[in-house]
């Protein structure tokens, strides 16, 4: 603490600290003072009483939420639906970005950079419109090819396998293009001397990307897979919601179409704020997991 | 440097695999910009996929008459523009300090900046704090709440630490303070993360739709993300709200959806390219001498 | 170096434009409302419209517009409008009401966003206002007693504005005609019949492309109901005053359809099929046999006009006939009608002027203003034409100025009180013949509908929906996951074939109900119905409205 205050290092936090005010300002005011609004969780709100009047019912919410096994149904839905994406989808934007790095002509990278990343601009109605066209049993193209040479068509969207696959797939395919550009922007920063000096020395294009552009990358990567864990009960309503239908409604109820069809009886605030209570808490439990992990690797966040 | 006969497979069949997830996410593309040029009675009969029938500017037209496209537009790019602007400098002002190791409560900081990235209080107790300010029906109201992301903010941050300190040793000698040093060495250097950032953000704010909604009380503030995600989700009204209310089913035609949705994503089709230039390697060469 | 000018410059410049921006959103919010320069007696107010985003550039906007205008110059007090966006009006109101910030009028038509703003008390009871300062209203809620009644809330009060509507089938079935005369059958009469045809239309080729590429029918709206509804919570049926579950409703209607799943007759794709666009494309392309599809208001003139058009083009022989619904097992049911007594407005408890907002409602009630805010102002947007109704003077320019209309502003206009020119039968250009073969449509519909009103047919389930009260909030949670799993079960029962038989989910349904607590929500409904039998909206208050309307109608569509 003393060594603080010592001349040269004092001065040198100074500018940092003018720098830095506004933004401790603006983490005060627009993200500390709303979570106080996370008493919500722990009261029975309703609009007359508001925040500060509703009456405390303590950790009664959360016992109604999970004393019903459906609670645990969906989290557990919710959690190995995110898994998948995040072992499956991790991996892609990187790969991706690795095949665009190695184009050498300007304007195919570009355009096909730039075709990639619009899917994350479609709406998740039109998507799933486009992918239920695409897999139906009976009018899809895929079953219609099916069906011209094996007979039966197979309805993908129907058995829980399939449709699982089609719904990870279709958001690793919306996403993809648009993650990319974080490993894009990474790979700028390794120097070519690297490269030349690994191609000197024998190396294939493979073990290039092997021993010096993955290397060069992984700062980036494992922070944006401790990231990643911020995100590990974020299974997006819409995806879901235009994806889904009866037949795997059992694995397709997750945390946010439960949060949504709860609101749509009633003002289920309390109710909704308790779930979202639950979701940050496990979601920064994994963060501080994973950077733990992370530390042995000499990349950790903090 | 000639290529082995190895590379140059590999090389051709990156190509075509790049071909394969192009053509892709060409395909809805084309759907979309062909519904938007197909005639109605097509349209409406499912027939048009990759390619227009019976070719109209119909549906261009309905849209620039009878909505508040242009308007939606403009205040779609001020938005954005405003917002993006504010974004970066607050940015840049928490990433470069926490990017210093000298930097006193450095891991104090991120661990309580990492908290609000997955701690929030929820839509009310935040539209209450905006509201006090008096910022409701501003932009502020959609700027100000999200003006950091704390994601961006620790890739900028990254970057930062990543730029050699043997630079900035080079720039102390020769008498840079703080100020300087960052905006003449480290920011220059920093182009591709800056480009990254400006990407982000500058989507992020122009697909704001739920914040514009809540947050912006006049409609002629609306954006044109907020027009037309409206076109597309009054498809998705449940059928029941159909049956109350007469007009829901006054449901926007396809095609006119279909025209909205393609001048909803040219700003960002035309966008992108030009800042893929800044993703240019080896801008850190030369400025570090042996 | 030689950067350092261009990002000096660069840093500079955007320090300038942020301080520019910062100056300019402050101005323009700031920004003074232009006031309103009319007479200090009028009281104020302020209330939600709907914004759909459909308003064109030149109009305005839904807060400001030649209407709004027009409301606060000839009508009884200043309105200040607050636009809701239609498709997300619970968040935006429940942010309104948190903030305590919401508007003193509410117009709204989801049961399930008013009646939490009750809950939470929210609201303020309007017996008041319509006794001291109430005229039209008040007389409109004396003639007609089930407006009042529908008002009423848990503790006695009224709470709601609404409105009367024209009592119409809802949902219609229509039958390819041509189909029928070629392949020598004739239009089901029971839900056997039904499936025969329906099978026949799928095998027997007729549109005779020597393809079996054609469906018997859709699963559409109303087809559950041909079999005595499909809403979990309006599956009552009273014996003796006691109310008793139904589970055959569900039964037959599975079956059915699990049969003609099987059988190929219809789509398989029908579950994905998120709003019916799927099917209504089969039924465009003319590849659908018979089409269930929801028909009332707009919707009407969009399927005799616009989609017969788009059949006939991509179709030429094609005709269409009305299906009056089969008779089921379980009896003969009628079409679901849309609810004749609707509640459409409540007010904010912070309200300020009581007084001003029940003038407004007043004036919204009277049928000129319902006229104007419909069709527009007479000389101007309509004249009236031959048969005392009005005629659009410059349909394009109607399209620009009072396309946008609706009925956003005049949500509490009660249809039947303006007499015949508001009734849809009125509104058909006979000029013009697909017009005058919409109004044919309609006619013979309505006959149909009467006549099966006339052979006492049932009404599928126990009430209209909207007049069934919310369950209380500890069944809540229950209710909403029963009533998506339970239909979820049917339709797997429907699409898994041999794997998982009717039985079996009829067991799954009911064993489902029971876990969620399933018989105190049929109690709660029980002790509802004792106690509020005599004063809810049943089926036989609708059909006596219905036989009310039936004179006008039958007159206009002379």
């Amino acid at each position: 603490m003393r060594r603080v205050f010592k001349g040269a290092l004092f001065r040198k936090n100074i500018p940092l600290y003018v720098m830095f005010a506004p933004v401790i300002a603006y983490y005060l005011i627009f993200r500390y003072l709303p979570i106080g609004g996370l008493v919500i969780a722990f009261q029975n709100y309703n609009f007359f009483d508001g925040i500060l009047h509703s009456p405390w019912v303590g950790w009664k919410n959360f016992q109604m939420l999970f004393s019903t096994d459906k609670t645990i149904l969906i989290i557990w839905n919710t959690l190995w639906l995110s898994f998948l994406n995040l072992i499956v989808g991790f991996p892609v934007p990187i790969i991706l970005a690795l095949l665009l790095n190695s184009v050498k002509k300007m304007w195919y990278k570009r355009m096909v950079q730039t075709l990639v990343y619009l899917p994350h601009f479609f709406s998740w109605v039109i998507v799933g419109g486009m992918v239920v066209t695409i897999f139906s049993l009976e009018s899809g193209f895929i079953n219609q090819w099916i069906t011209q040479h094996y007979g039966e068509p197979y309805p993908f969207l129907y058995k829980h396998f399939s449709w699982v696959s089609i719904f990870v797939g279709a958001g690793i395919w919306k996403e993809m293009g648009f993650s990319t550009i974080i490993y894009l922007a990474a790979l700028t920063a390794i120097s070519p001397a690297l490269y030349e000096a690994a191609s000197i020395d024998g190396a294939t294009k493979w073990r290039q990307t092997w021993h010096v552009t993955l290397p060069g990358i992984r700062g980036t990567i494992i922070l944006v897979l401790i990231l990643s864990m911020g995100r590990i009960l974020e299974v997006g309503f819409d995806q879901i919601y235009n994806l889904r239908n009866a037949m795997v409604s059992q694995i397709s109820e997750v945390i946010s179409t439960y949060i949504f069809s709860m609101g749509i009886q009633g003002g289920q605030f309390s109710l909704t704020a308790a779930l979202g209570f639950f979701e940050s808490v496990v979601a920064f439990i994994f963060i501080l997991g994973a950077n733990l992990i992370a530390k042995k690797f000499d990349n950790h966040l903090f | 440097m000639s290529e082995s006969y190895g590379d140059k497979i590999s090389r051709i069949i990156i190509s075509f695999i790049l071909f394969l997830i192009a053509l892709s996410c060409l395909a809805p593309v084309l759907n979309i910009l062909s519904i938007s040029l197909s005639g109605k009675q097509a349209v409406e009969s499912g027939q048009v996929l990759l390619w227009p029938l019976d070719i109209t500017l119909q549906s261009y037209e309905t849209l620039f008459k009878g909505t508040r496209i242009l308007s939606a537009l403009s205040n779609g790019l001020q938005m954005t523009i405003g917002g993006v602007l504010l974004s970066m400098a607050f940015t840049i002002c928490a990433a470069y300090p926490l990017s210093k190791s000298y930097f006193f409560g450095r891991r104090v900081f991120t661990l309580l900046i990492l908290f609000t990235m997955v701690f929030s209080g929820g839509l009310i107790p935040t539209y209450l704090v905006v509201k006090s300010l008096g910022l409701i029906d501003t932009y502020w109201a959609i700027w100000l709440p999200g003006v950091i992301s704390t994601f961006n903010m620790l890739i900028m941050r990254s970057y930062f630490e990543g730029i050699s300190s043997e630079v900035e040793d080079a720039a102390r000698i020769d008498g840079c303070n703080e100020w300087q040093l960052m905006s003449k060495i480290i920011l220059p250097l920093s182009m591709p993360v800056i480009a990254t950032l400006l990407l982000f953000y500058g989507v992020g704010y122009w697909n704001s739709f739920m914040s514009v909604l809540i947050y912006i009380n006049s409609t002629d503030k609306y954006t044109i993300t907020v027009l037309i995600q409206q076109m597309i989700q009054s498809q998705s009204l449940l059928t029941e709200a159909l049956a109350n209310d007469v007009q829901a089913i006054q449901l926007v035609p396809d095609g006119i959806k279909s025209a909205g949705i393609i001048i909803l994503i040219l700003p960002m089709v035309i966008v992108y390219p030009f800042l893929q230039k800044y993703f240019v390697q080896g801008v850190m060469l030369g400025s570090v001498k042996g | 170096m030689f950067q350092s000018k261009v990002y000096n410059r660069t840093i500079a410049l955007t320090c300038a434009m942020l301080a520019i921006l910062a100056i300019t959103t402050a101005c323009v919010g700031k920004e003074d409302q232009t006031t309103n320069s009319s007479s200090a007696k009028k009281g104020s107010l302020s209330a939600t419209v709907y914004d759909r985003g459909l308003i064109p550039a030149s109009e305005g906007t839904m807060e400001k517009n030649r209407w709004t205008k027009w409301i606060n110059e000839s009508g009884p007090a200043n309105v200040t409008f607050v636009a809701v966006p239609r498709t997300e009006s619970k968040q935006k109101l429940n942010t309104l009401f948190a903030s305590g910030s919401a508007p003193d009028l509410i117009f709204e038509f989801e049961p399930s966003i008013k009646n939490p703003l009750y809950d939470q008390k929210q609201l303020m009871p309007i017996d008041d206002m319509i006794n001291n300062y109430s005229t039209v209203y008040k007389k409109l809620i004396e003639e007609n007693p089930a407006l009042k009644q529908a008002s009423i809330k848990s503790d006695g009060k009224m709470y709601e504005f609404g409105k009367l509507n024209e009592a119409i089938p809802q949902n219609i079935a229509v039958i390819r005609q041509d189909w029928l005369e070629k392949l020598n059958l004739t239009a089901p009469q029971t839900t056997e019949e039904l499936y025969q045809v329906a099978k026949a239309f799928a095998e027997n080729d007729p549109d005779g492309n020597g393809k079996k590429d054609t469906y018997g029918l859709n699963i559409g709206a109303g087809l559950s109901d041909v079999f005595g509804g499909g809403s979990l919570n309006n599956s009552y049926v009273d014996v003796n005053g006691e109310l008793v579950r139904q589970w055959d409703n569900h039964r037959y209607h599975t079956e059915f359809v699990k049969q003609l799943f099987d059988e190929g007759i219809i789509d398989k794709d029908f579950i994905t099929d998120n709003n019916g666009a799927k099917a209504r494309q089969d039924f465009l392309n003319g590849k659908t046999g018979i089409y269930f599809t929801q028909a009332n208001t707009s919707l009407w003139s969009r399927l005799w006009v616009a989609d017969y058009a788009t059949l006939k083009a991509n179709v030429p022989g094609a005709e269409l006939a009305i299906l009056a619904y089969p008779k089921s097992p379980l009896g003969q049911y009628i079409n679901w009608i849309n609810n004749p007594v609707q509640m459409t407005a409540v007010v904010n408890r912070s309200a300020k002027d009581p007084k001003a907002i029940m003038e407004y409602i007043d004036f919204l009630s009277t049928p000129d203003t319902g006229r104007t805010l419909t069709s527009g102002l007479e000389g101007v947007h309509w004249n009236n034409g031959a048969g005392g109704c009005p005629n659009a003077i410059d349909p394009e320019k109607n399209k620009t100025e009072t396309g946008y209309l609706g009925q956003d502003y005049n949500m509490v206009f009660s249809v039947p009180e303006g007499g015949k020119c508001f009734f849809i039968a009125g509104t058909f250009n006979v000029e013009k013949p697909e017009e005058k073969l919409a109004k044919d449509m309609f006619k013979a519909n309505l006959d149909i509908f009467y006549d099966l009103i006339d052979q006492q047919a049932s009404w599928p389930g126990l009430t209209h929906s909207e007049h069934l009260p919310s369950v209380p909030q500890e069944l809540l949670v229950d209710l909403q996951n029963a009533g998506t799993e339970i239909p979820n079960i049917f339709k797997s029962a429907m699409v898994s074939g041999s794997s998982y038989t009717v039985e079996q989910a009829m067991a799954d349904a009911q064993a489902t109900w029971d876990k969620y607590n399933g018989k105190k929500i049929d109690e709660f409904y029980q002790t509802w119905y004792s106690e509020n039998k005599d004063t809810i909206l049943m089926p036989v208050d609708i059909f006596s409205i219905v036989n009310d309307q039936k004179k006008l109608q039958e007159d206009i569509l002379k």
